[in-house]
């Protein structure tokens, strides 16, 4: 390293002045050359590491060279993008001599051809057409389309065409690029479009061939359609070219980048067996007026056939002669039957691929087989329509030698189908395919349009009913119809289809269509596929499969398989969907004979035999797990359950016992449930009570019993009844239970399958959302199919918001389709159930058996009482029995609707014992009393009522003697109606006992209401002494509607008691639209609807009362009692104070006395007097001033904290 | 028409912002560079920090790499580049010299901020040493990669 070297180093600002000294300081274009030359030198060095040799600097002058073109070019078109084109056209042709040129071009292609003139001529024209309209290296030199059959010779004869054209220099390289569509179905192929169009389109190739232009996804079109109308296409990004690919690329710094390609100049031919309409429904007008030439291949006529048979079987015959060394020839009617084979589908191909594989293969098996001697003579020939082949003596059918491993015949796979057992209809449907295809050949050969149907299919059906095994033949025979070319059965599910991206989806589909073209195409549970519209993916999945289905629909049959309803649903996600299938084909679920078959053969095919005494069981086996509506009984999967795990058991007992026959499934091995004979009152006797309930379970067998013997008589009958119930009845009753007790007494009969229970109510039909209901209602039944479902509070489900009305309409249409596998058993109070059955008048009919459960009279809770107790394993202690049938006939007496009946019983028994387990765990009691109940442990629930003294109670009131007047006399008078009504004398039951109370506050109207309540239940009348006080805000609502409900809900609170509505005028107070008027016509309906479980007493001012009375006529005549409540006296007030600061253990000293006799003179006066509740305030001020006067005395005596002294008492 | 015009007019705005922008960036650079030799001197014979002074490096160092950024990475602006073969050499190695300084300035400083001689001289000389390690490093990187010409 010299000195500058080093300066160079340590200073590298000194490139700046070899920049300079290199390009000056402002460039010029002079200095180009010296810039590649520099930057050449530089990468020499680099590579060469500063050496040199005469060869690299060849190769560099020459790379200079280039470079200096390249430049030139790239200055020419600075800021243009588009790729560059390295193989220009620069041929001469002269235009005197074309037509010569193709003469004789025409004349080769005729040499090499059969027939074909007509087509042949034409593309000739077609070549020919650019030399003499003139053309430019922009646009596509012609766009041709070239339409024919399959396999006519479409692309050969433009190979050949391209061949000559080169030999006579007319273009300049033989080779012919093809681009087949079909490999670019979707969008996230367009890259890759992109790059191979690019490839071709820059290649030294003059001849671009575009192939299955219908299945390349629309992007791929629009570029060839711009390519053809403008000669160029601008990409969409930036690409850069490497390895001859295009890259996509970003980032402004780069360069040389591609946005733009054209066409080169090239032949455009567009080869489809497509109808000239169908491209041009595809490509648009615009690309059809750039098309040059639209060329169709012409029909083989029966000689020309022959001839290109001929053809072929002497190419044979070479390979023969070099392969397999044999001396072939053959006799005309071979080529007779090779030409009769001819299809249009499979074109010239099939018939070489017939002679390939029916002359050439089974000879050279033989060839493989045999020791034939060189150059052995073999004699092709016809007999029976059959080839034969006569090697020396030998005469040998070809078709015998080879294994057949394409396809059954078509007797075979009629064969396989009818083994099936069972689904007739589907047997027809696939059966008359074949009739339809003769009758479309027909057709075909006398020159009408075959008329090819679509046979994609659906099959709906359950599980295990043999969808799968029937897609597998109808693909082979489809395949042996000729329908199919391969007849292979693609089966997936949603999970093969579905991407896990975006854009994914549609790929996986599409390879998943295309390794299914030829065959069948089976998509198990296919609703799957797409079960809403927001599936985005399933949605993707199922356009790419509409797609394909339209792509491939001459060589691709698609079946979608699932159950039936999620069927019809998933149809509707693609409305394009349902007409392209238009065979729905439904697999019915097995009958139990057929299953019975089934079993047969599963046992057979896996070299078992069912013993015979295992047919009637193995039927009513079937019979059972048969329940319809119910998709999981698995139909033929079931029965080869069945089989299966009969196999395991039969080789555990084989274990054991040696001798067996192995093959043998015997009774045992199956596990049948025991059937005892039903004893129906056994069952029965389970019951207490509700005799009505016992007629009808009886009635039922007795119909069962006589269907029976009909049966065994051989006579049919139809007695099958429809068995919905209504139980209404009052909580407690023993509804459920009973229906439960009825699932598996009809269960036992034989009249339901499962006989299980499934218990809701209308939270678990109605749903929270529009819609949800049916849904939520239908899977609750059909979990209940093959039992009972039992709707608790069904009259729940009649309510205004309508989704209670949604269930009850699907309940009705549910009952209709799986009439005779469900029992519907519809629950509640009585009065409520024969309104709701009002509400839907389907309902009714569909429920014929009403059933009522009376609540228990006070035996039957007895005799469950002790059914209770045994079963709970107690016992009772002598006399004890006595005293809880006592307490359970008081306990009855005081009871309502809602108290519960056999569950108010149970609550009782479990205090009980809950009474008795307390007594074991304190006390030492001996091993064996530990479950013996005691007249202790009995729970006193009421004290006897005898004792009452209403004497006594009205005596704790001061004054109002009025009203303890008309209370006694009320007393009296009931006492009296009781005593009549004993002695069985008529009684005026319609008295209504509702009252009003008038007086101002504080003179003790709640507490004579309370006292009422008290009277009312000792008397009788009413069953419990409760009291539910309310004012207007326990009645009126906030919101329009509200107002019954809660005024409802608080009379049902009140019901069988007292309902003391306080200040009751504020009801009629408010405006017009008061909520307050709501609340008394609902008040006045329900006192009349439970005119004889409610005392409603209303209570407020004087004047008050009267003007609200007033204000509502039916009003008035409903409380026919009202009752005065006068203000108290001084005397009274007086003596109601004292009453209360001596039950509290004060006293008044005199003068105290004194000055609260003046403070009740002065304030009586006053117009808000609070009466009785003045006295008490002024008892509390009072209390509170003497703990505040003694609060500072430390030294306090008895005396002192019991006196009150005047200076205590205060005026409020 | 429309491509001669538009030439024209992306070279005038290429020239405007090489005369005014480049320019003031170049003297921009020199003036920051023998502010902070200054500083480094002063804050070495005073012993105190130098950040009193209120000057930004990172503001600074950001702006200059701003205006030689979008010239590097805007086309037409590129073209200054394609006009004078010089500058981009120049351009790259001043930039690649002033961030050096730069973080030289930014140790120094860091170092000065407590009065302390031992510490003082430590920076001093993390700091030679940083100057000395940056420049060879982008010394020897030049040498095995030259700048080529845009």
């Amino acid at each position: 390293m010299n000195f500058t070297d080093v300066i160079r180093f340590l200073f590298p600002e000194y490139q700046a002045v070899d920049a300079i000294m290199e390009y000056g300081f402002i460039k010029n274009k002079k200095s180009v050359y010296n810039q590649n030359h520099a930057a050449l030198q530089r990468l020499a060095q680099t590579v060469n590491n500063g050496t040199t040799n005469l060869n690299t600097d060849r190769g560099r002058s020459n790379t200079i060279s280039n470079n200096i073109n390249n430049i030139n070019n790239t200055n020419n078109t600075t800021n243009d993008n588009t790729a560059k084109y390295q193989h220009k056209d620069n041929l001469k042709v002269n235009n005197d001599e074309i037509s010569i040129k193709f003469t004789s071009i025409r004349k080769d292609l005729a040499n090499n051809f059969v027939g074909q003139i007509k087509y042949l001529d034409n593309l000739c024209l077609a070549f020919k057409r650019p030399f003499i309209t003139g053309y430019d290296n922009v646009k596509p030199k012609n766009v041709i389309i070239v339409l024919g059959n399959k396999s006519s010779g479409k692309h050969t004869s433009i190979k050949y065409m391209a061949r000559f054209l080169k030999e006579r220099k007319l273009i300049s390289s033989k080779k012919v690029v093809q681009i087949d569509l079909s490999l670019y179905p979707t969008t996230s192929e367009f890259q890759l479009f992109i790059s191979d169009i690019y490839k071709n389109l820059y290649d030294d190739s003059n001849i671009l061939i575009f192939n299955n232009f219908h299945k390349g996804h629309s992007s791929a079109i629009e570029v060839i359609q711009t390519l053809v109308t403008t000669g160029e296409y601008t990409l969409g990004t930036r690409y850069i070219v490497e390895n001859g690919a295009l890259v996509e690329t970003t980032g402004a710094l780069m360069e040389n980048t591609i946005s733009n390609i054209s066409t080169n100049g090239k032949y455009f031919i567009i080869v489809s067996e497509k109808s000239e309409k169908e491209i041009q429904s595809t490509f648009g007008l615009n690309f059809m007026k750039c098309v040059g030439d639209i060329i169709h291949t012409d029909p083989y006529t029966e000689e020309e056939l022959g001839e290109m048979v001929d053809c072929i079987i002497d190419e044979i015959i070479s390979r023969c002669n070099k392969n397999l060394s044999m001396d072939l020839s053959y006799d005309d009617k071979v080529t007779c039957i090779v030409v009769s084979g001819y299809k249009n589908i499979t074109g010239i191909a099939g018939m070489s691929d017939f002679i390939e594989s029916s002359i050439y293969k089974p000879l050279a098996q033989l060839k493989l087989k045999n020791n034939y001697s060189n150059k052995k003579s073999v004699i092709i020939s016809v007999r029976d329509e059959r080839l034969i082949a006569k090697i020396g003596e030998d005469s040998i059918f070809l078709d015998t030698v080879l294994p057949k491993i394409d396809s059954y015949g078509l007797e075979e796979i009629k064969n396989e189908l009818n083994q099936i057992v069972g689904i007739e209809s589907v047997k027809n449907y696939i059966l008359s395919l074949q009739e339809n295809l003769q009758i479309q050949k027909l057709r075909e050969s006398k020159g009408l349009k075959a008329a090819n149907i679509s046979m994609n299919m659906i099959f709906t059906g359950n599980p295990g009913t043999g969808k799968t095994t029937i897609a597998r033949i109808v693909a082979k025979y489809l395949k042996a119809l000729g329908i199919l070319s391969q007849g292979q059965l693609r089966e997936v599910t949603r999970a093969d289809m579905v991407g896990q991206y975006v854009g994914h989806t549609a790929k996986i589909t599409n390879e998943v269509v295309r390794s299914a073209i030829g065959g069948v195409l089976f998509i198990d549970e296919a609703y799957a596929l797409c079960r809403d519209k927001e599936d985005s993916f399933g949605l993707e999945a199922i356009d790419a499969l509409v797609k394909g289905i339209e792509d491939n629909k001459d060589d691709l049959v698609v079946i979608l398989a699932g159950y039936k309803e999620e069927m019809d649903g998933f149809l509707k996600t693609n409305s394009g969907l349902k007409s392209r299938f238009p065979n729905i084909i439904n697999f019915e679920d097995f009958t139990v004979e057929e299953m019975y078959q089934i079993s047969l053969i599963t046992a057979k095919s896996k070299e078992y035999i069912i013993a015979e005494d295992c047919k009637e069981s193995l039927i009513k086996l079937f019979e059972k797990k048969q329940i319809k509506g119910k998709n999981d009984s698995g139909n033929g999967r079931l029965v080869r359950n069945v089989i299966e795990s009969a196999i395991l058991k039969q080789s555990k007992r084989i274990l054991n016992n040696n001798t067996e026959a192995l093959d043998l499934l015997k009774y045992e091995d199956f596990e049948f449930e025991e059937v005892s004979k039903f004893d129906i009152e056994a069952s029965l006797s389970k019951i207490i009570g509700l005799d009505t309930v016992k007629e009808f379970v009886r009635t039922q067998y007795r119909l069962l019993i006589a269907m029976e013997k009909r049966r065994k008589a051989g006579m049919v009958v139809d007695t099958t009844q429809s068995l919905n119930m209504i139980f209404s009845g009052n909580p407690g009753t023993g509804k459920t239970t009973i229906a439960r007790l009825v699932a598996s007494m009809f269960k036992e009969m034989g009249l339901l399958k499962s006989g299980h229970l499934v218990e809701t109510d209308r939270s678990g039909l109605v749903a929270e959302y529009v819609g949800q209901t049916s849904k939520k209602t239908e899977e609750i039944f059909k979990s209940a199919l093959g039992g009972i479902l039992f709707i608790d509070e069904a009259y729940a489900l009649a309510d205004d918001t309508g989704y209670g009305k949604e269930a009850i309409d699907t309940l009705v249409k549910l009952i209709e389709d799986f009439r005779g596998e469900i029992v519907v058993i519809l629950a509640g109070y009585k009065k409520e159930m024969s309104n709701f059955l009002n509400t839907n008048s389907g309902l009714q009919s569909r429920f014929p058996l009403h059933i009522e459960f009376p609540d228990y009279q006070p035996e039957d809770l007895y005799e469950i009482t002790l059914k209770m107790i045994k079963e709970k394993g107690f016992i009772l202690a002598n006399n004890v029995d006595e005293l809880i049938k006592e307490q359970i006939y008081q306990l009855h007496k005081q009871s309502d609707a809602n108290s519960g009946n056999g569950r108010m019983v149970r609550n009782y028994l479990e205090e009980v014992m809950r009474k008795q387990s307390s007594r074991i765990a304190i006390n030492d009691i001996p091993n064996d009393e530990m479950n013996i109940i005691l007249t202790e442990d009995i729970v006193i629930e009421v004290k006897s009522k005898s004792s009452y003294d209403l004497d006594r109670e009205l005596s704790k009131i001061v004054g109002q003697e009025e009203v303890k007047e008309y209370i006694k006399s009320l007393n009296a008078r009931l006492r009296m109606q009781n005593e009549r009504k004993k002695l069985g004398l008529v009684v005026d039951a319609t008295q209504t006992l509702h009252m009003i109370f008038k007086g101002n506050p504080g003179t003790g109207k709640t507490m004579i209401a309370r006292t009422i309540a008290d009277v009312l239940y000792n008397i009788g009348v009413i069953k419990t002494n409760k009291l539910v006080e309310t004012d207007r805000s326990g009645l009126v609502a906030g919101y329009v509607g509200q107002t019954a409900i809660k005024t409802r809900e608080k009379i049902m609170e009140a019901l069988d008691g007292v309902l003391f509505i306080d200040e009751a005028y504020s009801l009629s107070q408010g405006g017009e639209n008061d909520f307050g008027k709501e609340a008394i016509d609902t008040l006045v309906k329900l006192m009349d609807d439970y005119r004889d479980r409610i005392i409603v007493i209303l209570a407020g001012y004087s004047g008050d009362m009267d003007h609200f009375l007033s204000m509502n006529a039916g009003l008035k005549s409903r409380f026919p009692n009202i009752i005065e409540f006068k203000d108290y006296s001084t005397e009274q007030l007086m003596e109601i104070s004292d009453l209360l600061f001596n039950n509290k253990g004060y006293e008044l000293d005199e003068k105290a006395k004194v000055k609260l006799m003046d403070i009740f003179n002065q304030i009586k006066s006053e117009p808000q007097f609070g009466n009785g509740r003045y006295v008490r305030n002024v008892y509390e001020r009072a209390v509170n001033n003497q703990a505040l006067r003694l609060s500072s005395d430390m030294d306090l005596t008895k005396q002192e904290l019991m006196t009150i002294l005047d200076t205590d008492i205060m005026r409020i | 028409m429309r491509n001669i015009f538009w030439d024209r007019c992306c070279n005038i705005i290429a020239a405007i912002f090489f005369i005014y922008l480049l320019w003031r960036g170049f003297y921009g650079i020199f003036d920051d560079v023998k502010y902070m030799i200054y500083a480094i001197f002063y804050m070495r014979d005073n012993q105190t920090s130098f950040t009193s002074f209120d000057f930004d490096i990172f503001y600074s160092l950001g702006s200059y790499c701003f205006i030689f950024g979008i010239t590097f990475a805007i086309p037409i602006l590129r073209k200054m580049y394609r006009a004078f073969p010089w500058l981009y050499p120049i351009t790259l190695t001043i930039l690649l010299d002033y961030v050096i300084i730069a973080l030289g300035y930014m140790i120094l400083s860091y170092g000065y901020q407590i009065i302390n001689v031992s510490r003082n001289k430590m920076f001093f000389i993390i700091m030679i040493v940083q100057l000395v390690v940056c420049r060879v490093s982008m010394c020897i990187y030049f040498k095995f990669k030259p700048i080529r010409h845009i």
